[in-house]
């Protein structure tokens, strides 16, 4: 698993610090939506059960791979 | 204060106070605010800030009062 400096550092902050690297993976590897940004990146959201089934949402970079940001998003639709 | 900048993504962080985040938004693609436990903006993530932020360009200037 491969991640950016901005998401090691991110992670590190109390809000950050409580997303599970599993709950990451599970969002990449099972989205209920995917949006491909202007820069080819990837956007993937999921629901986590153990978090109250709020969604994460995951971004990686555009090799697909790279994990570069994860944060719980409030405003998700579908 | 903090600024911190990502060479690897391009991607600035303003973190304007210590303070816990609880909510992250996105105002465009490119550019997400935390915001506290009262709604208060405490940080910004620009993205591909070499061309939307003038970077590394960068200073800083203290008006008197």
């Amino acid at each position: 698993m491969k991640f950016t400096q901005y998401f090691e550092v991110m992670r590190l902050r109390p809000d950050r610090s409580a997303i599970e690297i599993e709950w990451i993976q599970r969002v990449i590897e099972h989205p209920i939506k995917e949006i491909v940004q202007q820069d080819g990146r990837i956007r993937r959201w999921a629901a986590i059960e153990e978090a109250n089934g709020r969604y994460l949402r995951v971004i990686l970079l555009s090799d697909g791979e790279t994990i570069h940001n994860a944060f719980f998003d409030r405003s998700f639709t579908l | 204060m903090k600024i911190k900048y990502f060479q690897d993504t391009d991607t600035l962080y303003i973190e304007f106070r210590t303070v816990d985040v609880v909510e992250t938004k996105d105002y465009d693609e490119d550019t997400y605010i935390d915001l506290d436990a009262k709604g208060r903006v405490c940080g910004i993530t620009i993205e591909h800030a070499k061309e939307r932020a003038d970077i590394p360009a960068f200073s800083y200037e203290q008006i008197a009062a």
